[in-house]
């Protein structure tokens, strides 16, 4: 067995472990056996075992002390010191999770990173949706003629001026031809009432429900909303709403003719 | 009775509540012979089984006690187990791996040379020798563990463990010198 010479049994412990073996032999077959012994226990000295990434992420780093890279059991406990205590928590105890060793502490100033996760993930995330929103309403152009007129309704409103001084130029426009329709009817009706009733000169003198019988027949189609208010030409309804103005009542007295308001846009000659 | 040896005086104790050191150096002291002991068990896969070894002692190492001397004896019992478990399962279904020369204990010699230097390997010594004579010889020698040890994992006495011990060195022995002559 010549082979066996070329194994050397230079560690000691190996050396050691084979006397324990051999301990309850004789001598004459311990010398036989000793060789073979050192053989078997050349498989315990193989190559090293590379740690899956699994069991790395368990491992300590390298380079620590403690490692046993030299094979020397006697260094495992060399590297025991706070800061190795330090560096060796971490490893194991991210892996278990709140272990009961785990001071609270660590595990404070381990929370606030998680919780600002979300936060910042929902920032980016509106972010990123307001950013789109923008684009497609900056391509749109009737949201940028509703926003320009709501910047500028508000300008007008800060400065002092109606809300609805921008808008009038489009809304008011059938406005003065129902109002200029409507007058010429109205006043020809009226000029023929106080023919009829000349003694009737104050508007007191004409309670309301007496309005509809004084009426002439011609106008009596158009009485009704504002002759149960009274006729009182005051108030009619604004120009600026834009709403043909009904003819007025023909009532009975020397009540003022009714005149258009001098703001209607387009007005009377 | 065999008076208390010590399998290895030069071991410190650890810190039990190192979990993280006492496993690494585990890890960096003990693979190289947890490989080389399920490669002589003949299990598939040496490496992955050996991570899976250590894998399944870091799950335990909360409740190790004995330092690096205890994670060995512990160690070793789950080898010892999934080598059961390998040769078990194999039985119930024969696996196909690939063949390696150097581990086939049927191989032919091409030369006498080879015949020399093949029929002497230490994997084929044990291959020459019963499951439990294999078993005691790699626990004590290639693990390193103790009677008492040894015989926690194997399930005996430690007088069935030292009379198994004895008898495998006998036959080891016998098949050796038997080699040697038919080499001769």
């Amino acid at each position: 067995m010549n082979h066996l010479n070329d194994h050397e049994i230079d560690d000691h412990n190996d050396q050691k472990v084979i006397d324990q073996v051999l301990t309850d032999v004789d001598p004459d077959g311990a010398d036989s056996l000793r060789p073979l012994l050192a053989e078997l226990r050349t498989l315990a000295h193989g190559g090293p075992v590379e740690p899956g990434p699994l069991l790395e992420a368990l491992l300590l780093p390298e380079d620590r002390p403690a490692a046993g890279a030299s094979g020397a059991p006697g260094s495992a406990s060399a590297g025991s010191g706070a800061d190795d205590d330090t560096r060796a928590v971490p490893v194991l105890q991210v892996l278990e999770g709140d272990g009961p060793r785990r001071p609270a502490r660590r595990r404070r100033a381990a929370q606030p990173a998680r919780r600002r996760r979300p936060l910042a993930a929902a920032l980016v995330l509106t972010a990123a949706i307001g950013a789109g929103t923008a684009a497609a309403a900056a391509a749109d152009e009737g949201f940028r003629s509703a926003l320009g007129d709501g910047i500028s309704s508000v300008m007008s409103v800060l400065g002092g001026r109606p809300a609805s001084a921008p808008s009038t130029p489009t809304s008011p426009a059938p406005a003065p031809t129902g109002a200029s329709a409507a007058t010429p009817q109205s006043v020809p009706s009226s000029a023929a009432v106080p023919n009829a009733k000349p003694s009737s000169g104050a508007r007191a003198a004409s309670p309301a429900p007496t309005g509809p019988r004084t009426t002439a027949p011609g106008a009596e189609a158009s009485t009704s909303p504002e002759a149960g208010l009274g006729g009182v030409p005051s108030q009619l309804p604004s120009p600026n709403l834009g709403i043909p103005l009904p003819p007025l009542p023909t009532v009975p007295g020397s009540l003022p003719q009714p005149t258009a308001p001098a703001g209607l846009p387009g007005g009377l000659p | 009775m065999e008076p208390h040896e010590d399998p290895n005086p030069e071991i410190p104790t650890m810190d039990p509540g190192d979990h993280a050191e006492l496993f690494t150096t585990a890890f960096r002291t003990l693979s190289p012979s947890v490989h080389g002991y399920l490669r002589a068990r003949g299990v598939d896969d040496c490496e992955a089984v050996t991570q899976d070894v250590f894998l399944s002692l870091y799950s335990r190492i909360g409740s190790l006690r004995g330092g690096l001397d205890g994670a060995k004896a512990l160690v070793f019992t789950i080898a010892h187990s999934r080598a059961v478990d390998h040769h078990r399962r194999r039985q119930r279904t024969p696996a196909l791996v690939p063949h390696e020369p150097e581990l086939d204990p049927r191989a032919t010699p091409a030369t006498t040379e080879d015949l020399a230097l093949g029929t002497t390997g230490a994997l084929n010594l044990l291959n020459s020798l019963t499951d439990d004579h294999r078993e005691v010889l790699l626990l004590r020698v290639v693990a390193d563990l103790s009677i008492d040890q040894t015989a926690d994992i194997m399930g005996r006495s430690t007088g069935a463990i030292k009379q198994l011990q004895r008898r495998a060195l006998e036959a080891l022995r016998s098949h050796a010198a038997t080699r040697e002559l038919s080499a001769s």
